[in-house]
């Protein structure tokens, strides 16, 4: 589904990502793991488009879309969930849910009802301004709105950050069941240990702007993802 | 009887200077406040839209439609200013400035070279009538409705519509707009050639009331500016609460001690806002929301 080759990004003219390779199947949930400040974030906004790819192809679907804007990655049918969940703080969060309708322009709109299935508490904030939700109501809005579109690929950006430990789990069983009852494919950036082994098949390790590592949940121990996390 | 017509004045210069207010200022509030634009060439998208309503009026089309024809004509000339120019400058707000200042001289020049100091405009249609010793214009009485109604459809556009919700977005965090599949580059463009059409049907809207001349958007500049200022970034409250706030200053001190003092009222009040709350009315009535809930 997703294909990332030989990708190297980053910041006006200073590279932070180097030559990653990566590859993502249909209904996979794939992690990538790693400390502050080695690239994954700039990886991802590289995915979407928020930064300009210096080498390398991104295919996803068998279309090229290295070079083409992010608001058509969308259109194809990728939801982004940013570090920081990224809602519109002073619209309310029915509006922040509908913005997420011209993702994937190719399938209709998910029923709204599916949405609050998953995350209840925002059907009973419908008309509050997301800026006064508190942490966690926002990475599920966050999450609901990119679900709006029917999105074939989910990228996450650490979606536990700044989240109380209950509400991470909430999320993290949401996610799966998601992935279980639509399909999703699900790439996501995460250092939180729980959330990567509950959640992800398969895992890339970072450090220093490149993959070092890959491996499959059945290896995803806990001193197999620290020695990627700690310092 | 003298009471009556004493209050009947007091209310008419009230609701006079309030239209004026906004009428001048809604152009400016939607594309400072969607695209933190300063346009400073505001004015002169005004005197545009007197010049296109002018001259339609002269072939002989009727005034509404000339006005109207004013409106489209300076929102196309908007949208091919927002393509050579302003897209250029989206997110440099201080360079959109110097930029917008250069279009505002190049047209009163220019239209001062190719049509000369002064171009025959509509008179003010529709009579007068009096009260007490007095006489008020109908025109700009309907100036008033029509000041309102523009409220209420700006309102309409920006909090009903799909381009509205998407042009709220986008003003509040771009790249996550974008990363929403909202073509962004395309929001601010269709923003900004909005922002001209009203200046421009305001534009048209005055010119059966004033001279039509190559500095017509002077006249209105202080006002405006004042207006988005006192408002705030937000141009559905901003401009409403500040064109109400500011006609009451300007028509209660002109009423009192003359035009003259009416306007030094409006820049004391723009002085003290820029010292006291710089974010203006939806500054301070946003901070208020976000707390109550």
């Amino acid at each position: 589904m997703l294909r990332v080759q030989n990708l190297s990004t980053g910041y006006g003219r200073v590279t932070v990502v180097r030559d990653v390779n990566i590859e993502v199947e249909k209904g996979e949930i794939v992690s990538i793991i790693g400390r502050n400040g080695v690239g994954k974030s700039t990886f991802v906004k590289c995915i979407m488009g928020l930064l300009k790819t210096f080498t390398g192809k991104i295919i996803f679907h068998e279309n090229d879309i290295t070079d083409i804007d992010s608001f058509k990655r969308a259109h194809f049918g990728i939801g982004y969930v940013p570090q920081g969940h990224g809602t519109f703080p002073r619209l309310t969060v029915q509006e922040n849910l509908m913005m997420g309708e011209s993702i994937n322009i190719a399938e209709k709109t998910t029923d709204y009802e599916v949405i609050y299935n998953y995350f209840p508490r925002l059907k009973d904030r419908l008309q509050q301004k997301a800026g006064t939700l508190s942490g966690g109501e926002q990475a599920q809005l966050a999450i609901g709105r990119a679900l709006v579109g029917h999105p074939k690929l989910l990228l996450l950006d650490e979606p536990s950050e700044g989240i109380q430990p209950n509400i991470i789990k909430q999320i993290s069983d949401n996610l799966l069941q998601i992935n279980k009852d639509l399909g999703l494919t699900i790439l996501f950036v995460e250092q939180n240990i729980q959330f990567i082994q509950s959640m992800a098949d398969r895992c890339y390790a970072m450090d220093r702007g490149g993959i070092i590592g890959e491996h499959a949940s059945d290896e995803l121990t806990l001193e197999n993802i620290k020695h990627y996390l700690t310092v | 009887m003298e009471i009556f017509a004493n209050l009947f004045n007091i209310l008419y210069q009230f609701l006079d200077s309030f239209s004026f207010l906004i009428l001048s200022a809604i152009g400016l509030a939607i594309i400072f406040g969607m695209m933190r634009i300063i346009n400073l060439a505001h004015g002169e998208f005004m005197m545009l839209g007197a010049y296109i309503t002018s001259a339609c009026y002269l072939a002989g089309i009727p005034l509404l439609f000339a006005i109207i024809l004013g409106a489209i004509g300076v929102g196309i000339f908007g949208l091919i200013i927002d393509r050579l120019v302003i897209c250029h400058l989206y997110g440099r707000p201080l360079d959109s400035v110097v930029a917008t200042w250069g279009i505002s001289l190049i047209m009163t020049q220019g239209f001062l070279i190719l049509l000369g100091a002064t171009f025959e405009g509509p008179s003010t249609p529709l009579g007068s009538f009096v009260v007490g010793d007095r006489n008020y214009s109908v025109y700009r009485i309907l100036l008033v409705f029509i000041a309102i109604s523009l409220l209420i459809f700006m309102y309409w556009i920006f909090m009903h519509t799909k381009f509205g919700l998407k042009s709220r977005a986008t003003m509040q965090n771009n790249e996550m707009a974008s990363s929403l599949g909202t073509n962004t580059k395309r929001m601010n463009t269709i923003t900004f050639m909005v922002g001209s059409m009203f200046a421009g049907l305001a534009g048209g809207l005055y010119a059966p009331t004033m001279a039509i001349t190559p500095s017509f958007g002077s006249a209105f500049l202080m006002e405006s500016f004042i207006t988005v200022l006192v408002g705030g970034a937000n141009p559905l409250i901003g401009t409403v609460v500040s064109g109400g706030a500011l006609g009451v200053v300007n028509s209660g001190l002109s009423y009192l001690y003359g035009t003259f003092i009416g306007r030094v009222g409006l820049l004391i009040v723009a002085i003290l806002f820029i010292r006291l709350w710089p974010f203006g009315f939806s500054g301070l009535i946003e901070k208020k929301m976000m707390r109550v809930k």
